[in-house]
């Protein structure tokens, strides 16, 4: 278990001369065990926190600090992250793509054992010998939440890993997702811009704009929530109010 | 219909060649009849000749191509991981890259004598441009989306060689081998006419200077089908690559 501490991250891209300040001071905490969700505006610099933060990317100024249960500063072991499409390799079976995220991982169980049980939570094991191309985006993207879980990561990283998905499916699995996080316990922070999503699935929410955080909301609620709960209903407010003021 | 289309034309200069032959425009030895380039042909094939000159450049194809696919192929992969020495290189690769293998040939000549090492050589040369540059482009568009995935899953240089930008190369790593193919085939049959005692340049080269215009017919089309069907095959993989990689893209 981990908790993670960044520190005023800065990160600026040029495009064509002109700078865009995607992180402008960024600092928050997130605590061992908590999700916090991120929302804010298309372009607030959602994606590249989480990039930062996982290692893909280094912040131009500030840092990412990692906490164990001690006290001490550490690295995480394994990350786990989504991303926003599947990424699977369109030339390995379901399977294979997230048989090979389990390389280096030392388990008890075998990796077939661990893959299996996967496939069973995420309910595709039927699917386990089918290629990318053959996948409908719910399914694909399952298989990529799979790849990230399986690792059984101490730090859960996903940006909009809904978001491409069609109303319907992105409802399944959204309760799904707040079981498998309910009963697993990993950091997690999750990218969204969808309000509801964010207050169904977050201890925390965080909104950006403009590459720093506005405000920070806490989620006093119980699991499952209810979305039509008057507490419910007034953080939502709350946070369309921030968000659109 | 469509099957047909291509063959119309083959179709229409054999019957030409026919017509003229037969009524004596032109004379037997600058075109023999198709009847006489066939019997030469059977001729030559029971006789083992054909076979052996075909044998002979054959293996000076399959020699040639192998090494320069086990030159060229793990250079690429080594200048895509190390960009630096590319810098190095590029003005280098650049100039040979420009040079035609046949206008080596009179150095090589004089380096290799004219024996197997110079047509081995020759055959490299042409081969190695088209296979490394198609893998090294392949290998730099390999999509960078499914690298950094394979990064946060901490896979190792050589297992994301493997699984990632290898497959992730094939389409491009199979047209160089067509391109490459292609070329070497051509490139040899230059140096089997410079200098050579087998192989199908050769035989044109003899037949021509025993006035055999049948026999060099003959070389002719047999140089040309075999170019058709290594072409062929090698079409059909490519579209296999590209039609399992556009779909997967889909993604
Ligand atoms: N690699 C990059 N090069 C140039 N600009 C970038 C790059 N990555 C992000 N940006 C810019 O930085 C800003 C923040 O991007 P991003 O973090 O992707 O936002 P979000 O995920 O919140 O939509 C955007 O204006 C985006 O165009
Ligand atoms: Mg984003």
């Amino acid at each position: 278990m981990i908790s993670v501490s960044i520190r005023d991250l800065k990160k600026t891209f040029y495009v064509k001369g002109t700078e865009i300040k995607a992180l402008n001071g960024f600092t928050s905490d997130i605590e061992n065990g908590e999700t916090v969700s991120i929302v804010g505006h298309s372009g607030c610099g959602k994606t590249t926190l989480l990039r930062i933060i996982s290692g893909l990317e280094k912040p131009d100024e500030g840092q990412v600090l990692f906490i164990d249960e001690n006290k001490n500063y550490t690295k995480p072991k394994r990350i786990g992250m989504v991303f926003q499409e599947p990424r699977l390799l369109p030339w390995l079976t379901v399977e294979k793509n997230i048989m090979l995220a389990l390389k280096h991982i030392e388990h008890s169980l075998s990796i077939k054992e661990i893959v299996n049980n996967t496939l069973k939570v995420l309910g595709i094991y039927n699917f386990r010998d089918a290629y990318p191309h053959q996948l409908s985006g719910g399914m694909a993207q399952r298989a990529s939440l799979g790849r990230a879980l399986c690792r059984q990561p101490d730090l859960l990283l996903m940006d909009e890993p809904l978001g491409s998905l069609d109303a319907l499916t992105r409802h399944r699995l959204r309760h799904e997702l707040i079981d498998i996080l309910a009963k697993s316990n990993i950091t997690t922070i999750l990218v969204t811009h969808d309000v509801t999503e964010a207050i169904l699935l977050g201890n925390k929410i965080i909104i950006v704009e403009s590459g720093r955080i506005v405000q920070e909301i806490k989620v006093p609620m119980q699991h499952p929530r209810d979305e039509n709960s008057i507490d419910f209903i007034r953080i939502k407010n709350t946070l369309l109010k921030y968000i659109f003021k | 219909m469509e099957y047909f289309k291509p063959l119309i034309l083959p179709i229409l200069i054999l019957s030409i060649w026919i017509a003229v032959s037969y009524n004596g425009i032109v004379s037997e030895y600058l075109i023999p009849s198709p009847a006489k380039v066939l019997s030469a042909a059977v001729d030559l094939y029971k006789r083992d000749i054909l076979q052996k000159h075909i044998a002979t450049s054959m293996w000076r194809v399959i020699t040639g191509f192998s090494i320069a696919i086990s030159i060229a192929i793990p250079l690429a992969i080594l200048l895509y991981w190390s960009r630096r020495i590319e810098k190095y290189l590029s003005f280098m690769l650049e100039f040979i890259r420009s040079t035609p293998p046949l206008a080596l040939v009179p150095l090589l000549i004089l380096w290799l004598g004219i024996g197997e090492a110079l047509k081995i050589t020759i055959i490299i040369l042409a081969t190695f441009f088209p296979l490394f540059l198609n893998t090294l482009s392949g290998l730099k568009n390999v999509d960078k989306k499914l690298i950094e995935m394979a990064n946060t899953i901490e896979l190792t240089k050589w297992e994301k060689l493997l699984f990632v930008l290898i497959p992730g190369s094939l389409p491009s790593i199979v047209t160089g081998l067509r391109l490459g193919f292609g070329y070497s085939w051509r490139a040899l049959i230059g140096a089997e006419l410079i200098a050579a005692s087998a192989g199908l340049g050769y035989m044109i080269l003899d037949a021509e200077a025993l006035a055999q215009t049948d026999v060099v017919f003959v070389g002719i089309v047999v140089i040309g089908t075999f170019g058709y069907l290594f072409d062929l095959i090698f079409r059909r993989i490519i579209n296999y690559f590209f039609f399992y990689m556009n779909i997967g893209e889909q993604l």
